[in-house]
């Protein structure tokens, strides 16, 4: 059987277990207050006869029999076709009374009158009329006061038709309980549906190909919001690695068709008519050298990608950067003199970042290459790391060109290089490395101006201690 | 030197195999990974060459595989993507060494040369000496001809590194890689500089020359002629 989509939810089954759950409390309560209600009249109808039977006895313990046949008028007049009174002499002949002698029993006694019994005593009939099964439910006490043998008795009926009245509210309020509970889990379910079917309208349009689109978000930060939310962050994620693995295909397909045709024009070049083996030497040399610059750019790209995917978190320790900037200055400042520049790290804050050595060893020589191959000599080289608050502040600053202000924020791109640097080595890649290893770290890397020169700046978390 | 190459890919693998000939090295080729660990575990190489991906059983593998057999034979490990953890991983599994495909073969020779004559009991020398060239690891002093050369600690172990691997060909990729810890290619001339500079001060005072350069390879180091 086919449920209609709102009876399939989940809102709607929640609500329907609570159906059943609160359509059981309702029967409980009922149920309860059933026995205690019948219990309670039942014993109220047993403690008036009592009292009353209490009465007969006292009268006749103080005031003989005279005083006893001037209450027997009284329950003669009080006589009723709910109240039944019958007294017997001793020989068991009736003297007063609203029933038939044959009732006499000597205790306690209820049930039901038979039809004849009925027919007998007028109090008795009408009794029956009043109900509406023509019956009449007995409760009586017998006992023997003096000469006679008093029965005192209550049509207990009543207490059938309080039962009965409870026994419907039951079944009336157990109804009314379900049908409501399940008209309202019905209803409630209704707006958790049409969200999730926005949703999955959503994701499908998103399976066809729309990266742009986002699951609806409403203001009632709900379960469902929370959950569209972070799906919406992993699409958002999702999209900048589709963006980014778009961006480097075109780049390789933009930058390195270049290369590789200057390489075949070279080598159909020789080829067009025989040479001396020195000429061959040199082509081949050539050629192997050009394909390795190209494979290294092909190198660098992957790694871009790769560190961008972020897949190397897992291997993070915590790394000293003032050490880490000792060691590798070290390493570059004979290079640096080579090429006429100084190269010095004035001031070391000590810290930790928790991260990946080998790529900030990377992130660092990029940096000190960068300036190296781009300043004129003689040029001046300042490494720094300073502390502030909870982040650490790389800073690499020469006295060089400098990038004109509108383009700093895109020599970070994949590729990109200023006109003025087309003629120095580098493949337009070593700064977007920067970038990709500072965002891996969760880090920024900005460019400046250090009036004259450029000064790019890399903020590190710092490691908690 | 007879050499193991594991590698499915064919063109890969000539290139290999020929380079080895023309070299004067012997070498068996399995291009499946369980073959090349059989053969591996049966017969005795100097070295191994395998690829990281290969079919029905992988590099990283056929390593583990080979070192819980308790063989230790040099394993020099091919990775073809320039995969970041391919070469720690290839390391954690027991590699001595890795390259990242293309390569040029004159440095997959040198690294075989580097791993397959290796001794192990040079490690714990104290004294490292090349012809009239002395090394003192304990006391960090260098000496040639008797005269002391000041050295920094990087120049220092540029000359250690040169010195253990006397006679054989050094590519820049293995001096950056195990002088400077750097795993990438940079733009400056590094080594370069570097070794001009312990030239300044082991060759040039001196009469012969120790560190020569090897074009399209690296450098050497060797006694003076």
């Amino acid at each position: 059987m086919i449920w209609p989509e709102e009876f399939r939810s989940i809102s709607f089954r929640v609500a329907l277990i609570y159906t059943v759950f609160f359509v059981v409390s309702v029967l409980a309560i009922l149920g309860t207050t059933y026995v205690i209600a019948s219990g309670e009249l039942a014993n109220t109808l047993r403690a008036q006869i009592s009292e009353d039977m209490q009465r007969l006895q006292g009268a006749a313990a103080t005031g003989g029999v005279e005083a006893l046949r001037e209450d027997f008028g009284e329950l003669g007049e009080a006589a009723s076709e709910d109240r039944f009174f019958l007294v017997l002499d001793a020989a068991g002949a009736r003297l007063f009374g609203n029933v038939p002698a044959s009732l006499w029993r000597p205790g306690w006694q209820e049930g039901r009158l038979a039809r004849t019994t009925i027919a007998s005593a007028r109090d008795l009939a009408a009794a029956a009329a009043h109900n509406d099964d023509h019956e009449v439910i007995f409760l009586a006490l017998g006992e023997a006061i003096g000469p006679y043998r008093v029965m005192l008795g209550r049509n207990s009926h009543i207490l059938d038709e309080t039962q009965e009245i409870i026994l419907s509210a039951m079944w009336i309020g157990g109804l009314v309980t379900a049908v409501l509970a399940l008209l309202g889990g019905f209803l409630v379910s209704r707006g958790p549906t049409r969200r999730v079917d926005a949703i999955a309208l959503t994701t499908r349009q998103i399976v066809e190909g729309r990266f742009d689109l986002r699951l609806p978000v409403s203001q009632r930060g709900d379960e469902l919001d929370r959950l569209a939310a972070d799906i919406n962050a992993m699409l958002a994620r999702i999209e900048m690695l589709l963006s980014s693995l778009k961006q480097v295909s075109t780049d390789i397909a933009h930058d390195l068709r270049t290369p590789l045709a200057r390489l075949r024009q070279r080598l159909d070049a020789v080829r067009r008519k025989p040479r001396a083996p020195e000429e061959y030497e040199a082509a081949i040399d050539a050629a192997i050298e050009e394909s390795n610059a190209t494979i290294a750019t092909f190198h660098a790209l992957l790694r871009i990608a790769q560190i961008e995917a972020g897949t190397r978190r897992s291997r993070f320790r915590p790394v000293d950067l003032a050490a880490l900037v000792e060691r590798t200055a070290e390493v570059y400042e004979e290079v640096a003199a080579d090429a006429g520049h100084t190269l010095v790290t004035p001031e070391l804050d000590r810290g930790n970042v928790e991260g990946d050595e080998e790529l900030l060893t990377q992130l660092l020589a990029n940096l000190i290459e960068n300036a190296i191959n781009h300043v004129p000599a003689p040029g001046r080289i300042v490494v720094t790391v300073r502390r502030t608050g909870s982040s650490a502040h790389l800073a690499v600053a020469d006295d060089g060109p400098g990038v004109p202000e509108a383009e700093r924020e895109r020599i970070f791109r994949r590729l990109y290089r200023l006109d003025q640097s087309r003629t120095t080595p580098g493949s337009g890649l070593g700064l977007a490395l920067v970038a990709a290893i500072a965002e891996l770290h969760g880090g920024t890397a900005t460019a400046h101006g250090n009036d004259p020169g450029l000064e790019v700046r890399v903020v590190l978390p710092l490691a908690g201690d | 030197m007879k050499v193991l190459v594991i590698e499915d890919d064919a063109s890969t693998a000539d290139y290999v195999v020929i380079g080895l000939k023309e070299e004067g090295h012997d070498s068996d080729h399995a291009a499946s990974g369980p073959i090349g660990l059989e053969l591996a575990c049966t017969r005795d190489y100097d070295a191994v060459v395998v690829d990281r991906m290969l079919p029905a059983l992988d590099g990283l593998s056929i390593v583990r595989a080979l070192r819980s057999s308790g063989r230790d034979t040099p394993v020099i490990f091919l990775t073809s993507v320039s995969g970041l953890d391919d070469r720690v991983e290839g390391l954690e599994a027991g590699a001595d060494d890795y390259l990242v495909k293309p390569f040029a073969f004159s440095e997959l020779m040198a690294r075989l040369n580097a791993l397959a004559r290796r001794s192990p009991l040079r490690r714990e020398e104290t004294i490292l000496k090349v012809g009239d060239l002395e090394m003192n690891l304990i006391a960090r002093t260098v000496k040639r001809e008797g005269r002391d050369i000041d050295l920094q600690p990087r120049e220092f172990r540029l000359l250690e590194y040169m010195m253990r691997n006397r006679g054989r060909v050094l590519t820049r990729t293995m001096l950056l890689e195990r002088v400077w810890d750097f795993h990438f290619d940079p733009k400056t001339n590094v080594v370069e500089t570097h070794i001009s500079r312990l030239r300044t001060k082991v060759d040039k005072p001196f009469a012969g020359e120790m560190i020569r350069t090897v074009r399209g390879s690296g450098y050497v180091l060797n006694a003076p002629a």
